[in-house]
C-alpha cells in the first residue's frame, strides 16, 4: 500500500567485461556481489544515495580510482579485483525492496539462490535484518550494511558488518556528551548552564527497532555517566508510520515536563512537525526551556534550512546531536571527500539521488573498504578468509583516517562492527558546527554493542 | 391519423431467442393504446427497446417524428418519453416529493406543446404540490417508498413519471397486484391525463381491464405483432382467441 | 481534567480532518459504488498543491486551499475518464486494485517532483497563535480555521447534495441507476460531478493536514486507512456518517495515546472497525442490507 512501484531490477551487471585479455569471463573468474534497497517508496531516500555510492564505489574500484586507502596498503589498479596474477573482474545487482520488509527478503533470496551472490548488502529496514540474517548466516554469506544503525548487524553474528554506528552506540555518545564536566564543556566554548539543574529527560521517536534500541542505548548511555538525568523506559513516546498530527504524541511528551527530549527520529517531515508542535506545547528549545537533542540527520545544516523556513529557530543553543564524520579534521580526508564529492554529484547530482551527503560517503568506505578485504584475502570463494582478512583492514576513507572494526576486550575477537566516532554537534547562527567534542572507545560497552548473542 | 408514436420493423435477439420480431405500428396522439399478450410475449422487452434501456438489432423508432432509436436512454427520456417499472424502482431514500422533483431537473419535453395533464405547468413546488394533489398523495409527501401502501406506491410512481413532463407515458403492468377498483381509480386518473393531450400505452396482461379501457390495442406473441384493432376487433379475432385460449394467460 | 479537555479539541480537529478525507470515499462509494484507494494520494497531492500555491507563489492560504480542492476536483474527474469508466462493468475488486495502482502512480509522481527527503510546510493563518482557557489549555488558531473550514465544507456539501439539482441528481444516480437514466439523468456527467467532489474534498484534507503540520509524499496513506474505516463506522455512503464517525475515531484515537498508550493509538481504528463489524455491519447511519 506505500507510495511506489516495484523497480525490479535497478543496477545492471557493471564491468563484467573484457578485463581478462579478451576471453568471455568464467563463472568462478567473477566477484558477484549484490544488494537489497530502499530505492522507491516512502524511504527511498534511505536508499538510492546507499545503491548509488556502492555502485561508484565498484565503478572506481574497476578503473583503478579507489580515491581511499586500505592500511596495510592494497592495490587500487583497475581492472578488478588483484587475486594473485589476475584479474578478476565485479559483478553488482541491486534490487528494490519498495521500503517493504517481504520484498527484501524475496530480493535476498533471490542474490543468493539466483544470482550466485557471495556478499549481500543490506537490506536496510531493522525489522528485516534478522530474517536475512537466518537466510545468510547458515550459508556463510558475507552480510555488509552502511546505513542500518541496528545492533541485529553484528552483535552475534559471524558474517554481518555494520559499517556504521548503531542506534544504541549513538546514544552512548550524546548521553556522554550531556553528562560531560562544566570544565569540558567550556574547554569546547559551550556554556555549561545550559545543562544546569536538568533532570528529567524524555524520548520520543517512530514505533520501529531502530528507536526501541536507541532507548535502550539512552537508558544505558545516561546510567553509564553518572546518573546525573533520569529516564522512564516506560513513558517514551513512540508514534506509528505515517503519522498525520502529532498533537497527542507530544502532549503526552510534553505531560511528562522533561527538561531534556530525545528526538529519536531520521524522518525529516516527521522532525519538523514534532519540533513545531514542540513549540506550541511549551517544550520549547529556543527558549531553553527544554534541550532537545537529535541524531545526525538533525544536524544536517540542510535540516537547518529547512527548520529556519518553517520558523523553526535552532540556533537557541540548546539544540545537540551528532555525526559521524568530520571531514574538516584533516587536510588528507578532506582532499578525498573533495574528490569524491565532484565525481559522485557529477554523476547523480541532477539525478533523483541527488548531491552527496556524509551518509553515500560512508557507504562508499565501506564498499571499498570490503574489496580490498576481498583481494587481501586472496580469494573470491572463501568467506571465512575474506571476513579475517577484511576485518584486519583498516581505512583511510572519507569518513576519516583509520577507520577500524571494534574488537571485543572479552575475547579480543575483532567484530563486524564498524568503531565509528561520534562528533557531537551544535547549531550556531543556523549553521551547524563542530564542538570539537568526540567519542570513539568509551562508546563501545553494554551487551547491544557486542556479546554472543543479541539480548531479548 | 397524426401519430406521435412509430415503430418500424423493431427487432431484437438474444441469442438464440428472437424476443421481438419486426414489430411495426403507430401510436395516435392523444390516445390511449394498449399491448396485451401471454406472458413472454416480448413485452417488457419491446418496452425496453422503446425507452431504450435495451438496443434494437434493427428498426427505427420515431417519438413525435423525431428518431430515438440511437440515442441513449436519458436523451429518450429527455425527449419526452416516460414510462413506469413493473417493480418499484422509486428512489428509495427519498421521500414521496423529492422522488416527483427529481423528474423534474431534465424533464419538459411536453411543456411547451398544447398540452394541459396534472404537474405541467408552473413553478417546480407548485407542480410537485399539484401532482401529489391528483394522486391523493399529499399526505404522504415526506414518506419514504418503503412507508407506502401498494396503492400510493403505484400512484407515486405515475406521478414521477408525468413529472418528467413527457409527451408519452408508456406503463408497464400497471395494474399487477391491484384489485378491479383500484385499477379502476388509476384509470380514471389516467383518463384525467389523456383529456390534457397525454399519450398513453399501457402494457398489461389483464386483457379485461385492458380490453375495457383501451381505444386501441395491439397484441403480440412469440415476439411478433399477432394482431390489433378496436377491443372488439381483437375480441372477435380468431387467432387472439387461439394463443389467449392455448397459452393460458 | 484540562488535560482531558485539550485532547478532546485535538481530537476534535484531528477527526474534522479525517472526516473531509472520508467524505470524499464515502460520496464515492455512495453513488458510484466504488471504493477508490487512490483517494488517499489525492489528499496527499491535494496537500502538495497548497504548498505550492502558498509557500512557493506567496498566495494566502485560501487561495492555496481553493486550488488544492479544484485541482483535485479535476484529477478526480481524469480518474474517472481514464480509470473508472472503462471499468465500470468490471467487478469491484479490479475497480479496487486499478485505484491501488493509481495510488502507487501518483505516489511515484510526488515523489518524482518533490521527493521525500524534504518537509513542504504550507502558511496557514494562525499559525502561531491560540486562544488560552485558563491555565493549560490551547485552543491553536490554526486548528480553528480547519474546524471551521471543515464546519464550512460539510455545510456546503449538505446543501448540495440535500437541497440542489445536482444533490438530487447524485441521490437518484444512487439510489437507482437505471430509474435515474429514466428520469433524463446522464449516468456519465453524474459520475464526473462526483469523482470531481470527490478529488475536491480529498484536495481539502490535504491542504488542511499540510497546513496544521507539513506536506509530505506519504501523508495520504494514513487518512486514507481511517477514512476506510470511517465510512464502514458511519454507513457506507453516508455523509453524516462520515462527520461522525471521523470525530469518534479522531477524539478516540487522541485519547488512546495520551491516555493508554503512544503505540496503542493505531490498534483503535481496528478495534473500532472490528465492533463494528460484528455488531452493526451496516454502520451507523447505513441501511441493513445496502452495502454492496
Amino acid at each position: 500500500m506505500r507510495g511506489s512501484v516495484k523497480k525490479a531490477f535497478v543496477g545492471a551487471a557493471v564491468a563484467a567485461g573484457l578485463a581478462v585479455g579478451g576471453s568471455a569471463a568464467q563463472a568462478e573468474d567473477v566477484f558477484k556481489f549484490g544488494g537489497v534497497f530502499t530505492l522507491s517508496g516512502p524511504a527511498s531516500f534511505l536508499g538510492l544515495f546507499e545503491e548509488a555510492a556502492v555502485r561508484l564505489a565498484v565503478e572506481q574500484f574497476m578503473k583503478g580510482d579507489c580515491i581511499v586507502e586500505a592500511i596495510p596498503a592494497q592495490p587500487c589498479e583497475g581492472g578488478g579485483l588483484k587475486i594473485g596474477d589476475k584479474k578478476i573482474p565485479i559483478e553488482w545487482k541491486a534490487y528494490d525492496d519498495v521500503s517493504e520488509d517481504k520484498k527484501s527478503i524475496d530480493a535476498v533470496t533471490r542474490l543468493v539462490e539466483q544470482d550466485g551472490a557471495r556478499a549481500i548488502w543490506g537490506p536496510r529496514m531493522n525489522s528485516a535484518v534478522l530474517s536475512a540474517a537466518s537466510i545468510l548466516d547458515p550459508q556463510s554469506i558475507i552480510s555488509i550494511c552502511a546505513i542500518c544503525s541496528s545492533p541485529a548487524m553484528t552483535v552475534g553474528r559471524k558474517w554481518g558488518h555494520d559499517i556504521t554506528d548503531t542506534g544504541v552506540i549513538e546514544k552512548h555518545a550524546i548521553s556522554k556528551f550531556i553528562s560531560e564536566s562544566p570544565e569540558r564543556l567550556k574547554e569546547h566554548g559551550i556554556d555549561p548552564k545550559i545543562f544546569e539543574g536538568r533532570k528529567k529527560t524524555g524520548f520520543i521517536g517512530r514505533n520501529e527497532l531502530y528507536t526501541v534500541h536507541g532507548s535502550i542505548g539512552w537508558e544505558e548511555g545516561l546510567k553509564q555517566w553518572g546518573g546525573k538525568y533520569s529516564y522512564s523506559d516506560a513513558d517514551k513516546v513512540l508514534f506509528p508510520q505515517g503519522t498525520t498530527d502529532f498533537a497527542p504524541f507530544v502532549a503526552k511528551l510534553a505531560e511528562q515536563k522533561p527538561d531534556i527530549v530525545m528526538m529519536d527520529s531520521y524522518i525529516v517531515p516527521d522532525m519538523l512537525a514534532i519540533m513545531k508542535e514542540m513549540k506550541k506545547q511549551g517544550l520549547d528549545f529556543e527558549t531553553g526551556k527544554i534541550v532537545l537533542l537529535g541524531n545526525d540527520v538533525l544536524m544536517l545544516q540542510f535540516l537547518v534550512d529547512l527548520a529556519k523556513k518553517e520558523g523553526i529557530n535552532m540556533s537557541s543553543g540548546y539544540v545537540w546531536g551528532w555525526q559521524e564524520h568530520n571531514p574538516a579534521q584533516d587536510p588528507a580526508t578532506l582532499a578525498r571527500v573533495e574528490k569524491y564529492v565532484k565525481i559522485y554529484n557529477e554523476k547523480y547530482g541532477s539525478t533523483e539521488v541527488g548531491n552527496s551527503s556524509p551518509f553515500d560517503r560512508g557507504a562508499y568506505d565501506a564498499a571499498i573498504w570490503f574489496l580490498y578485504g576481498v583481494q587481501a584475502a586472496g580469494t573470491i570463494t572463501d568467506n571465512a578468509a575474506i571476513v579475517k582478512a577484511w576485518r584486519s583492514l583498516k581505512i583511510n576513507g572519507l569518513r576519516g583516517p583509520e577507520n577500524q572494526f571494534f574488537v571485543r576486550p572479552d575475547t579480543g575477537e575483532v567484530t563486524g562492527q564498524l568503531m565509528a566516532t561520534e562528533y557531537i554537534i551544535g547549531v550556531k547562527d543556523d549553521k551547524v558546527f563542530y564542538t570539537g567534542i568526540n567519542y570513539r572507545d568509551d562508546l563501545f560497552f553494554g551487551p547491544y554493542v557486542y556479546g554472543d548473542k543479541l539480548p531479548k | 391519423m397524426d401519430p406521435i408514436l412509430e415503430i418500424r420493423d423493431l427487432s431484437k435477439r438474444f441469442g438464440g431467442v428472437e424476443a421481438v420480431k419486426a414489430v411495426s405500428f403507430d401510436v395516435p396522439r392523444g390516445s390511449l393504446v394498449g399491448l396485451i399478450g401471454p406472458n413472454g410475449a416480448g413485452k417488457t422487452t419491446f418496452v425496453n427497446l422503446v425507452s431504450k434501456h435495451e438496443s434494437p438489432d434493427t428498426g427505427s423508432v420515431l417519438l413525435d417524428k423525431r428518431p430515438i432509436h440511437r440515442l441513449p436512454s436519458f436523451k429518450v427520456a429527455r425527449a419526452g418519453l416516460a414510462r413506469t417499472y413493473q417493480k418499484n424502482r422509486l428512489f428509495f431514500e427519498e421521500s414521496v416529493s423529492e422522488n416527483i422533483r427529481t423528474a423534474m431537473i431534465w424533464g419538459g419535453a411536453a411543456k411547451h406543446q398544447d398540452l394541459s395533464y396534472p404537474g405541467l405547468k408552473g413553478k417546480e413546488e407548485e407542480r410537485t404540490a399539484e401532482l401529489m394533489e391528483f394522486f391523493a398523495l399529499t399526505a404522504q409527501r415526506d414518506a419514504l417508498p418503503s412507508g407506502l401502501s401498494h396503492l400510493h406506491r403505484r400512484r407515486a410512481e405515475v406521478a414521477q413519471a408525468l413529472a418528467l413532463a413527457p409527451k408519452l407515458l408508456m406503463l408497464d403492468e400497471p395494474f399487477a397486484g391491484f384489485s378491479r377498483e383500484e385499477a379502476f381509480d388509476l384509470i380514471d386518473h389516467l383518463k384525467v391525463c389523456q383529456k390534457g393531450g397525454l399519450t398513453m400505452l399501457l402494457i398489461d396482461h389483464n386483457m379485461e381491464v385492458m380490453l375495457e379501457v383501451c381505444e386501441y390495442l395491439f397484441v403480440m406473441h412469440h415476439g411478433a405483432l399477432l394482431a390489433s384493432g378496436t377491443s372488439a376487433e381483437v375480441r372477435a379475432n380468431p387467432e387472439v382467441i387461439n394463443v389467449y385460449l392455448g397459452a393460458e394467460t | 481534567m484540562s488535560a482531558f479537555a485539550q485532547q478532546l479539541i485535538y481530537g476534535t480537529s484531528y477527526g474534522m480532518n479525517l472526516a473531509v478525507a472520508a467524505a470524499g470515499l464515502a460520496l464515492l462509494f455512495g453513488v458510484y459504488r466504488v471504493i477508490n484507494l487512490a483517494h488517499g494520494q489525492l489528499i496527499m497531492f491535494g496537500g502538495y498543491i497548497a504548498y505550492v500555491v502558498t509557500t512557493g507563489l506567496g498566495l494566502h492560504f485560501f487561495v492555496g486551499f481553493a486550488a488544492a480542492m479544484v485541482a483535485m476536483g479535476v484529477a478526480g474527474v481524469i480518474l474517472e475518464i481514464s480509470v473508472f469508466r472503462i471499468l465500470q462493468r468490471r467487478p469491484a475488486t479490479d475497480q479496487l486494485l486499478a485505484s491501488l495502482g493509481v495510488y502507487m502512480m501518483i505516489g511515484i509522481l510526488a515523489l518524482r517532483i518533490w521527493g521525500d527527503f524534504e518537509a513542504r510546510p504550507i502558511n496557514m493563518p494562525g499559525e502561531e497563535g491560540a486562544i488560552l482557557l485558563g491555565e493549560d489549555i490551547r485552543i491553536d488558531f490554526a486548528r480553528i480555521v480547519t474546524i471551521a473550514i471543515t464546519i464550512a465544507v460539510f455545510a456546503v456539501l449538505y446543501f448540495v447534495v440535500y437541497r440542489t439539482h445536482l444533490g438530487r441528481t447524485m441521490r437518484a444516480t444512487a439510489q437507482g441507476p437505471e430509474t435515474a437514466t429514466l428520469m433524463g439523468i446522464r449516468k456519465r456527467e453524474v459520475a464526473a460531478l462526483v469523482f470531481f467532489i470527490a478529488g475536491a474534498l480529498g484536495g481539502a484534507a490535504g491542504a488542511m493536514l499540510g497546513g496544521l503540520f507539513n506536506v509530505r509524499p506519504d501523508m495520504g496513506f494514513q487518512p486514507l486507512l481511517m477514512a476506510l474505516i470511517i465510512i464502514i463506522f458511519g454507513g457506507m455512503g453516508s455523509l453524516i456518517g462520515a462527520i461522525i464517525a471521523g470525530l469518534v475515531l479522531g477524539i478516540l484515537y487522541n485519547l488512546t495515546v495520551f491516555y493508554v498508550g503512544s503505540k496503542l493509538g493505531d490498534l483503535v481504528p481496528f478495534a473500532v472497525l472490528l465492533i463494528i463489524l460484528m455488531v452493526r455491519p451496516q454502520g451507523l447511519f447505513g441501511l441493513p442490507g445496502r452495502r454492496a
